[in-house]
């Protein structure tokens, strides 16, 4: 290597090192995650008293809580929605039981409506079909494929008795799923 | 070029701009840009780059002056935009920036298969041919960071779906959806970021690709000599300046001027604040919609196809076309290049149109777009008489009994009551088991309750278990043992005293004062009601206030207190009994407040004095057609 290539290199190093020196941070500042001032609350969420759910009729609740954006922390917003389904009391068992839905379409994230003459879930988007089992069906119209790559997703939900008020209430552990995926993946 | 260089000049009038052509030689490029000669002559069809050229600075300009006013964050966005809307000249330079971006779309179209059909792309060319097909998707990238920034719901949706449809790519798209998102979902980065991409990253590297494009068109613009056995035509040596100019110049005008009009005549569109509360179905825009179409073939795994491979193929298909050209006999490289155009362009049209008449013929949608449209009319309606609050635009609909109350009713009251008039505006129920509120505590909806043949029908009492009681034999007896018109008369009196009390007919007129001593005296409805001191509770509801706001908030509360029906009370649910957990009772503060609002068809104090003053409120303030929006809520239950 004589001294001009030795300075050619010389210059190029450095140059690479000046752009590595704003690029990489600059990478990381748009590709990092914000800072959160707030855990993510995971826990159970009382949404609705049982008595409000009529049997076999799904309703949307919406599930609130306080919501950091970015810089902005605000109380009461809307985190997402749940479908509560009350399931008529199978015979012999006591308990009525309810599940509970994301509302979130697994195939793009459109909110899913319920199609009160069908009496099925269907997504406004690209008309993704559910039953009230949230399991894929087929458009009952079209008799298209459906769209979603997995069923509706599932949330914890459990019946909880309060001892004071004799109150029963339904409880959901509220997550969100990441979208698109065939294996159902929780979003920290 | 020597016959077109200006006359001689007097060096003292010149004289600044000779020393500064000394000093960077402007003379010499603005020759090469202005006394350059087309290969055909000038021609019409040369106007659509020129025009495509204009329109991207003519979106800067604009674009650069709605950034003096625009505001990106979630609670500002759509209230900046709303601004820029009212300020003078806002609406119409908003307008501009709108349509214009439409049309570079339809003209970059047009472009582009021209360049085709001509073989413009061909040696020693490539460059301007790759850099202009590099423009296209940077600039439908423009447009989609663009349309998001008012953070309308429609356009918030669009992005959640683009970002999905990004997140799907392979390995790096999470990613690349995070760097877009600003994190896992849309919100204040979300606009910040599009904002960055819109205003800053995009126009960059657009005005660098722009910058290789025009300079490879011009330093290869004379390909006739290389050529010179295609082109019979011997063309006179005409330069760029004016001939070509005045064409491209009168084509631009003629493209800015319908721009300037409809911009001048409907501004740019401006849907309703993004609300997670308002449902709604995203479709992209026009230009996207045959990728919409094309998704619905592809199911599963094979969706990818079309999000991602197909526009890939067609966009590296179409930059291979220079290499199709050296290599294919000139026959078939016409076949393979008239068939590639004529296969994308229907293969475009025929999705496009399939999507649009899908959307067409399915009804729901088509409700749910009407909905939508009378949503939007609404929050711009609100936001130009009242001032928009620091949590920003989307509380002007959240708050707003005309649209929230329908919705409300709908999801708590119409399973068992109607609210409909004669013409069946409002909320009509199938099966009514419980009074039809509408127009509830009015002199007209109190005179339906005091007729002996109606009482008793489904409008009132019929359908419940009120319908043999007490109230329903008083009134026949009256009917039975009194002359009608003057029974009538007495009635109207004491209907007029009660909707006074809910502040439907002035409190002071002479037929209230006579209703209040007919009330407490010869109809002895005091018997069972209280009224004002007169009375007792526990029987039948209390008249105080009947039907006003306060009353209603009572009774929905809570039906079975002894101020109202009591233990007698029928099926009515009580809406808002829980002291002790307010958040889970099955109306808010918030919402009871809208919706006997909505109810009472008091919308603001100034109606109130309005109804006041128009002794009766005939037409109800509300008279927008609710049906539709009850339609798409229920679907949405």
């Amino acid at each position: 290597m004589n001294r001009r290539e030795l300075l050619q290199w010389l210059s190029r190093g450095m140059a690479t090192t000046i752009a590595a020196i704003i690029g990489l941070p600059g990478i990381r500042y748009l590709s990092g995650k914000a800072p959160s001032v707030t855990e993510p609350e995971s826990d159970f969420r009382r949404l609705k008293r049982l008595q409000d759910l009529s049997v076999g009729r799904p309703v949307m609740v919406p599930v609130l809580g306080s919501k950091q954006d970015a810089w902005v922390q605000s109380d009461q917003q809307v985190l997402g929605r749940v479908w509560l389904i009350r399931r008529p009391a199978a015979s012999g068992a006591a308990e009525t039981e309810v599940h509970a839905f994301s509302s979130v379409c697994p195939h793009m994230g459109c909110q899913i409506q319920m199609q009160p003459s069908s009496q099925k879930f269907v997504c406004p988007c690209h008309r993704a079909t559910f039953d009230l089992n949230g399991e894929r069906q087929n458009d009952p119209v079209s008799q298209e494929a459906n769209h979603a790559p997995r069923d509706m997703d599932p949330l914890a939900c459990r019946v909880v008795c309060d001892s004071s008020s004799e109150d029963a209430w339904v409880e959901v552990k509220f997550e969100t799923f990441q979208i698109g995926s065939k294996q159902r993946v929780v979003r920290s | 070029m020597s016959s077109e260089v200006n006359p001689p000049r007097t060096v003292e009038k010149y004289a600044l701009l000779d020393w500064l052509d000394r000093r960077v030689n402007y003379r010499h490029y603005l020759a090469i840009l202005c006394q350059r000669v087309l290969p055909d002559g000038p021609s019409w069809s040369y106007t659509s780059a020129s025009c495509l050229l204009w329109l991207l600075v003519i979106e800067c300009v604009t674009g650069l002056l709605l950034m003096s006013t625009y505001s990106p964050s979630m609670a500002s966005a759509w209230a900046s935009v709303n601004f820029i809307d009212q300020s003078s000249a806002g609406r119409f330079l908003r307008g501009v920036h709108h349509y214009s971006s439409h049309a570079l779309i339809i003209l970059f179209g047009i472009h582009i298969v021209r360049v085709i059909i001509i073989r413009a792309y061909r040696a020693p060319r490539e460059l301007v041919w790759i850099t202009g097909l590099l423009l296209f998707p940077l600039i439908l990238v423009w447009t989609i960071t663009g349309n998001p920034l008012a953070a309308t719901q429609k356009g918030i949706a669009q992005i959640q779906v683009e970002g999905n449809i990004l997140a799907a790519t392979p390995v790096v798209g999470p990613w690349f959806q995070r760097i877009l998102f600003g994190g896992d979902d849309v919100g204040n980065l979300t606009l910040t970021r599009l904002y960055f991409l819109h205003v800053g990253l995009l126009p960059l590297l657009v005005s660098g690709l722009c910058f290789v494009h025009l300079h490879q068109v011009i330093k290869h613009n004379s390909y006739r000599r290389n050529f010179a056995s295609d082109l019979s035509i011997s063309a006179p040596l005409l330069p760029y300046w004016p001939y070509q100019s005045v064409r491209n110049l009168t084509a631009l005008l003629l493209v800015v001027g319908a721009i300037s009009g409809i911009s001048w005549q409907w501004g740019a569109p401006l849907p309703a604040p993004a609300d997670p509360d308002l449902p709604f179905s995203p479709r992209p825009e026009w230009y996207f919609r045959w990728l919409f179409e094309l998704r619905r073939y592809f199911t599963g795994d094979t969706e990818f196809i079309a999000t991602h491979v197909v526009p890939a193929v067609f966009l590296a298909a179409f930059m291979i076309m220079p290499i199709l050209d050296r290599l294919l006999p000139p026959r078939a490289e016409r076949l393979c290049r008239l068939f590639f155009v004529a296969a994308f362009a229907t293969g475009w049209g025929s999705l496009t149109f399939l999507s649009f008449s899908n959307d067409w013929n399915d009804r729901e949608y088509q409700a749910s777009v009407v909905a939508f449209e009378q949503m939007s009319e609404r929050a711009r309606e609100l936001a130009r008489s009242e001032a928009i609050g620091s949590n920003g635009a989307i509380e002007l609909l959240r708050h707003d009994p005309l649209t929230q109350g329908p919705r409300l009713f709908a999801r708590h009251c119409a399973s068992c009551h109607a609210m409909a008039d004669a013409g069946d505006q409002g909320t009509a129920v199938a099966e009514s088991t419980a009074p039809n509120l509408y127009g509830i505590g009015s002199t007209k909806w109190i005179m339906g309750f005091f007729d002996v043949d109606q009482i008793s029908g489904s409008n009132y009492f019929g359908n419940t278990a009120f319908k043999n009681n007490e109230m329903t034999e008083h009134i026949r007896s009256l009917f039975a043992e009194n002359d009608r018109p003057a029974l009538q008369n007495k009635l109207m009196a004491v209907a007029t005293a009660l909707a006074a009390e809910a502040g439907h007919e002035p409190y002071q007129s002479s037929d209230a004062q006579r209703g209040r001593e007919l009330l407490v005296g010869e109809l002895k409805c005091t018997d069972c009601h209280k009224f004002g001191n007169q009375g007792s509770l526990g029987s039948a509801p209390d008249l105080t206030g009947y039907a006003s706001r306060e009353w209603l908030v009572g009774l929905i509360s809570n039906p079975s207190s002894p101020r109202f029906y009591g233990d007698r009370n029928d099926r009515m649910p009580s809406f808002s009994l829980d002291q002790t957990h307010p958040e889970f009772n099955l109306l808010s503060t918030l919402e009871m407040d809208i919706l006997v609002k909505w109810m009472t068809r008091l919308p603001d104090d100034a109606r109130v004095a309005e109804g006041r003053k128009a002794q009766r409120p005939a037409q109800p303030p509300f008279q927008e057609s609710t049906a539709q929006t009850i339609a798409v809520e229920q679907n949405s239950n």
